[in-house]
């Protein structure tokens, strides 16, 4: 400061009035006093410390109001600080002084008092009065704001182009780190989500260009871990000595964003609920109806509901209006409204009308019903479902006649089944009986066999047998061959009672019972008693046995004395010799039918015995043939053999089946045709074929070429005579020796007759 | 010719008890005929042939307790030769320890035949048969 001295000159005068100003801007109160310790000039802030107009604070008035710390009484004038200093010529700071005025309290002030030196000599002094509380304050200030913002509860945070200036220990935790000091000088959109970083860009470099006022916003931070927070940031631009500075607080608010996003969801979960439930009930096919109380106005229709009343809305109506003629429906409703228990009702007899002015019809409903009200004071309303049953309770009955019908046609199938002669038996795939009619219990309990299931050893228990008393195992059974998709027609079989006594005879035809994909599902058997026929049979074939032994003699007689006359009696003449040939010709033929009917009935009491002989089967062939060649000289007999074939059998019987086969391919064969006869082995067998070029067999009569009494030329040119009963005792003789025959013929071309033997080992 | 031979010839049927008879004896040989089993051996016991013909199914005594009879009685004094009708012939006549079986209805030659055969002393007891084409 320039030294105070009067000024003559008016450039002298406006220095000392920019000098007062100068003053008077000061902060503090500043006195400046002459070099005789007089206060030449005081500012405002002087006047207003010691409550004069400051023209008026002269030394005096200032030593009166001054008290010394630590002194008592005002201070004498050689003690008055600026005058002090004038004499010693040595500043003085920070003396502290009280300031008492009359008016308000003392203020403690410090004072900092400076000699002016001018060329040497001391020209006066000045003193300023810094009050020292404000002094204090000053010089702490931007440490206790910085220990306000530290400890700031929220966050706080500075940042000046881009990059953070400061951040407090709130913003710091906020952001997940432990020191604010990490995060000085970091880029500011390092803090923000990366979605939002574009956005927050713009927007501070906006409220920087308007210098725009505080902006409130939230925002979306990210955390040093990762997560995104949520905080409300009030932020505004402040012009400060070093450049625009943004400065913001911020406030964690990701609980309540959380609540509240939780709270829309749940909140669009209802309503996506709700609009679920009203579908629901507006497409349900079931009538849905919510009727207030007391008087139970429909209050939610669904279209269903409405459609069971067309042309009529219900929407509105009380159900007294909807359906009067429906009072005893009123009375259940009613009873749920005030009671509170559900109603149930099912297949309720309705007649409705099905559209506007339409017949009346008689329709079926199911009801449930139940109480809907929020609390006791109100009168609630009543839901009911209702849902049309006629369909279903017209199946029911339609169900329930088709049961009827079914019952009843069992019972008639059961009945016809009952009396029917045969048996009828339906078998199960595993062997369970399903369906046994009346013969069949019979039959059953006559053989002993039990009547819930067939298995192996209940069959083997009856001993099955065929006609010829050779024993069947299980699977040629006809019923087990059914099972196995065969077909059997009247075969017949002998049974043995489980007494062990008696034998029946039943004639079984069996089918397989074709269930879904063609499986075999079952089988069904009808089965005949057949043991009296048997039996007639048996007789009969007796009685022929019978008769034709006791013609074996007789025969020998005639054929004896027809021979031994005509070789006793020389010169007899021609015509009885002729008649006596004839006599022997005549019994020959009668032999020969004896014969048969003898092996025929044998075969048929199953009294054929049968050797067991190692026979060279082509040697007998070679014999057979030989012998047939010689009979008829007419006829080419042609023999192949490839090797010797040797089985186990009788010998006359297999004779007799080459001959018999032989016979008959030289007798349909035209006269020089050539019969072929051929003896092979092969796989375990021998096979002996036996080929004619003669009339051959008509399709129509092979099928039964091996039956008894079958003759396949009967009635044709080629009738020969003959009982049908040569190829019946062949195929009997083969199969006894475990055999098989066959045949190939075309009519007119010749046929082929083929048997087979098990080789000896 | 051969030598005679004496043969019994037992059949209850009396015309081929008189075919046989007639038969054999144009052939040079002694016949003698018994209807049955006991006729026959009374017979025997006076003259012992020098082969029976025995027809098996006979009233009174039929052929198989004839022969029991007549092994007992006399040993293999004469070879039997068993006629029959029954279809097991051969059978029958190893039964009662037969030396031949003939079955019936037969050839005469083959009858003659089984005379000769089973009187042969070359082979005595050898097993002959009728052959015979089916």
């Amino acid at each position: 400061m320039a030294a105070y001295r009067p000024m003559g000159s008016s450039a002298q005068a406006s220095r000392l009035r920019l000098l007062e100003s100068g003053l008077e801007s000061a902060r503090d109160a500043v006195i400046v006093a002459d070099a005789l310790g007089r206060i030449v000039h005081a500012n405002r802030q002087a006047g207003r410390l010691f409550g004069l107009p400051p023209r008026e604070l002269t030394s005096i008035e200032a030593g009166r109001r001054l008290r010394r710390a630590g002194a008592f009484g005002p201070v004498a004038e050689p003690d008055l600080p600026w005058v002090r200093v004038m004499r010693s010529g040595i500043a003085e700071a920070g003396i502290e002084y009280t300031v008492e005025c009359s008016k308000g309290k003392p203020v403690a002030v410090a004072v900092d008092a400076s000699p002016v030196v001018d060329a040497g000599a001391t020209v006066g002094a000045t003193a300023r009065f810094c009050e020292t509380h404000t002094r204090w304050a000053c010089s702490r200030i931007p440490e206790i704001v910085r220990g306000f913002l530290d400890g700031a509860a929220d966050c706080v945070f500075v940042h000046q182009g881009g990059r953070v200036r400061y951040i407090n220990h709130a913003g710091a935790a906020l952001l997940g780190y432990d020191e604010a000091e990490d995060l000085i000088d970091r880029p500011v959109l390092d803090f923000v989500h990366p979605d939002d970083r574009a956005e927050v860009a713009a927007r501070i470099r906006s409220m920087l260009e308007d210098a725009a006022v505080a902006v409130l916003r939230e925002e979306r931070l990210l955390r040093r871990d990762g997560q995104t927070l949520w905080a409300a940031i009030t932020a505004f631009p402040w012009v400060g000595e070093r450049g625009t500075v943004v400065v913001g607080v911020a406030h964690d608010i990701t609980a309540r964003r959380a609540a509240e996003a939780e709270r829309d969801h749940l909140l669009r979960a209802q309503e996506a609920q709700r609009r679920l439930l009203t579908s629901i009930v507006e497409l349900a096919p079931v009538g849905i109806g919510l009727l207030r109380g007391p008087d139970l106005v429909f209050e939610i229709v669904n279209p269903a509901l409405q459609a069971l009343a067309p042309g009529f809305p219900l929407a509105g109506k009380a159900f007294a209006e909807v359906a009067p003629e429906m009072p005893w429906i009123r009375a259940q409703l009613e009873r749920v409204l005030e009671t509170g228990e559900p109603w149930h009702a099912s297949d309720v007899a309705i007649r409705i009308q099905r559209s506007p002015g339409g017949p009346l019809e008689d329709a079926y409903f199911s009801y449930a019903c139940a109480r809907v009200r929020l609390s006791a004071q109100e009168p609630g309303a009543v839901l009911g479902v209702v849902i049309e049953t006629t369909e279903t309770a017209r199946a029911r009955e339609r169900i329930a006649t088709l049961a009827e019908a079914h019952r009843r046609s069992a019972a008639e199938c059961a009945a016809v089944l009952d009396h029917i002669v045969e048996a009828v038996v339906a078998i199960g795939p595993g062997g369970e009986l399903r369906i046994l009619n009346q013969s069949a219990r019979h039959l059953f309990d006559a053989l002993g066999a039990p009547t819930d299931r067939i298995d192996p050893r209940s069959v083997e228990a009856l001993q099955p047998r065929d006609r010829h008393e050779r024993r069947l195992a299980y699977d040629q059974m006809p019923f087990a061959r059914a099972l196995a998709g065969e077909t059997a027609t009247n075969e017949e079989i002998v049974l043995r009672c489980r007494d062990g006594h008696r034998d029946v005879h039943v004639r079984v035809s069996a089918a397989p019972i074709r269930a879904e994909g063609d499986r075999v599902g079952g089988a069904v058997m009808v089965l005949a008693d057949v043991s009296e026929t048997a039996e007639l049979e048996r007789i009969e074939d007796e009685f022929i046995h019978m008769a034709a032994h006791e013609l074996k003699t007789p025969v020998t007689v005639v054929k004896g004395y027809a021979l031994h006359l005509l070789r006793s009696a020389a010169g007899l003449p021609p015509e009885q010799r002729r008649a006596l040939e004839a006599i022997d010709r005549g019994a020959e033929r009668i032999d020969r039918i004896v014969r048969d009917f003898l092996d025929v009935s044998m075969s048929e009491l199953g009294r054929l015995k049968l050797r067991r002989d190692r026979i060279r089967l082509d040697q007998l062939a070679a014999e057979t043939t030989a012998r047939a060649a010689a009979a008829s000289t007419r006829h080419r007999i042609e023999l192949t053999v490839t090797g010797p074939a040797c089985v186990e059998g009788d010998r006359e019987r297999l004779e007799q089946v080459l001959g018999r086969l032989l016979d008959n391919a030289v007798r349909y064969s035209p006269s020089g045709g050539a019969v072929e006869v051929r003896v092979a082995t092969e796989r375990g067998s021998a096979v002996v074929t036996i080929t004619d070029h003669g009339v051959g067999i008509a399709p129509r009569a092979q099928g039964a070429m091996f039956e008894r009494f079958h003759r396949p030329h009967a009635g044709t040119a080629y009738d020969y005579g003959g009982l049908g009963i040569g190829l019946y005792l062949c195929k009997y003789i083969v199969e006894a020796h475990g055999g098989e025959i066959g045949f190939e013929s075309v009519e007119g071309r010749g046929s082929t007759f083929h048997f087979t033997l098990p080789l000896a080992p | 010719m051969r030598a005679a031979r004496r043969v019994l010839f037992v059949d209850d049927d009396q015309d081929l008890r008189e075919l046989v008879a007639a038969f054999l004896r144009s052939e040079g040989h002694d016949v003698a005929t018994a209807a049955e089993g006991r006729e026959a051996l009374d017979l025997v016991a006076r003259a012992m042939p020098d082969v029976i013909l025995l027809d098996m199914r006979m009233p009174v005594m039929d052929g198989r307790e004839f022969a029991a009879r007549f092994h007992e009685r006399h040993g293999p004094a004469a070879p039997i030769v068993v006629i029959t009708a029954s279809e097991d012939a051969r059978a029958r006549a190893e039964e009662i320890g037969a030396a031949a079986w003939l079955s019936k209805p037969f050839e005469l030659d083959a009858l003659l035949a089984a005379v000769i055969t089973a009187t042969e002393p070359a082979a005595p007891g050898r097993a002959t048969r009728a052959a015979r084409a089916g």
